[in-house]
């Protein structure tokens, strides 16, 4: 068997710098543009903190083996997020199975870094906790716009619904967002101080 | 349609809450690490190569023997006119007829080139089966060979495992180990694939799952001969 002589790669260096891609550039630009966006995402569609490494682990990977599906007119991040979704459920099934936990988000709301500052981890509650009373398809809608920051075109790709239901949703889900906030604070310029 | 505009306090709001999501500073490099692992490196080799390959020639060998004889043994019944009772209780002629049963099993035509032509006033006999090569092709044993399927099965079951064993992406891997279990949920290579299922997900670097199956390994297969390599875990990475 001949030798693999293959030198060491080179490509695309990472945060910390001890420690350099193998993988394509394109792959590896991919995913420093969006690791944290699959992260996120995958939090927020309920897979627990402690099976997030291995289900953002695991979109990579789909995304890697369908590179050559993905066709160029697609936001990138409506198509990742498609495999995301369905990483997510896979995960959440998995460890309801293997856990016996239900549901899997409460169960890790509780973890949070003692270290957050208290305006961080209150204004972090008070969303999760929206979030979580918030039925699916808004709750989708709401994070991919209004914290990922997606439009609405976008939003319409990733979940092959029409734009004008996006828009429906995304207005019934900020509506209720708003009305939660004002019950959850109370005054909006003691919120206004506490975030400012 | 008249979207409510978010204010301030909501932006800064779900931007903390974003903040707050997202992943720790080194998630990110420790992911790649193992995509790497996972989507480059050579996949581990199986430490049980020896084992695996003395298992699967032991059952083979057994397999093949115990299709021979079942094959002889079917062909001798046939051939002596006395094969099942259902075929007795159709058959209206008398016990004695001389007409070779045989005639249900018309002959293939290659074999005709093989086999003595010549007109035999007597039913085939042992002998005449006996010259006939034992395989499982041919094409005279082939009505008979169908109906004990073990064999048969038995030969995907190995084919199956070969080709997880051969499988680079643990992932796949994963799913044909999945598709092995399905399809054959008494198999006998019940061990290997257990074992090849730690090895997978310790290449995904999913240990904490790797670390419950070894467990139930070693639970369920205390006196496996894999038991050692089993209770090695992940273990260290395999030196290059």
């Amino acid at each position: 068997m001949p030798v693999d002589d293959r030198s060491p790669p080179t490509l695309v260096g990472l945060p910390g710098g001890e420690r350099v891609s193998a993988l394509e550039p394109a792959f590896t630009a991919i995913y420093r543009e969006n690791f944290a966006f699959v992260w996120r995402v995958l939090r927020r569609l309920g897979v627990p903190v402690e099976a997030l490494e291995d289900a953002t682990q695991d979109v990579f990977v789909v995304v890697h083996r369908r590179a050559g599906a993905y066709q160029a007119g697609v936001p990138i991040r409506s198509w990742l997020f498609g495999i995301t979704r369905r990483v997510a459920a896979d995960t959440r099934k998995r460890w309801q199975r293997n856990t016996g936990r239900t549901d899997a988000r409460a169960e890790t709301e509780t973890m949070r870094d003692p270290s957050d500052a208290d305006a961080r981890a209150e204004a972090s509650d008070f969303v999760a906790h929206f979030l979580d009373g918030l039925d699916e398809d808004k709750r989708v809608v709401l994070v991919l716009s209004d914290i990922e920051g997606m439009t609405a075109p976008e939003i319409s790709a990733a979940l092959g619904v029409n734009i004008n239901t996006i828009y429906a949703r995304l207005r019934a889900a900020r509506i209720r967002f708003q009305a939660a906030r004002r019950e959850w604070f109370g005054d909006a310029a003691e919120v206004g101080e506490r975030i400012g | 349609m008249d979207l409510p505009e978010l204010t301030h306090r909501d932006v800064a709001l779900l931007s903390r809450f974003r903040a707050h999501e997202s992943p720790p500073p080194l998630a990110a490099a420790r992911v790649l690490r193992r995509l790497e692992a996972q989507l480059h490196d050579a996949p581990p080799r199986a430490p049980f190569d020896a084992w695996f390959w003395c298992r699967s020639a032991a059952i083979t060998i057994g397999l093949a023997a115990a299709a021979l004889v079942v094959l002889m043994t079917g062909a001798n019944l046939v051939e002596s006119g006395r094969t099942t009772a259902a075929e007795q209780a159709v058959d209206a002629r008398p016990a004695t007829d001389p007409r070779p049963t045989s005639i249900t099993t018309p002959q293939p035509q290659p074999k005709a080139a093989v086999a003595p032509t010549l007109p035999s006033p007597e039913p085939a006999t042992t002998p005449a089966v006996a010259t006939e090569p034992p395989t499982p092709a041919a094409p005279r044993s082939r009505t008979r060979a169908a109906r004990p399927t073990a064999p048969h099965d038995s030969a995907a079951e190995v084919a199956l495992v070969r080709t997880a064993r051969g499988e680079r992406d643990p992932a796949a891997r994963l799913e044909l180990l999945a598709q092995y279990r399905r399809a054959f949920p008494n198999g006998a290579f019940a061990e290997e694939v257990a074992v090849l299922g730690i090895e997978s997900n310790c290449a995904l670097g999913r240990h904490r799952v790797a670390n419950d199956l070894a467990a139930a390994f070693l639970r369920d297969h205390a006196a496996s001969a894999y038991a050692a390599i089993v209770r090695r875990g992940c273990g260290e990475p395999k030196p290059p």
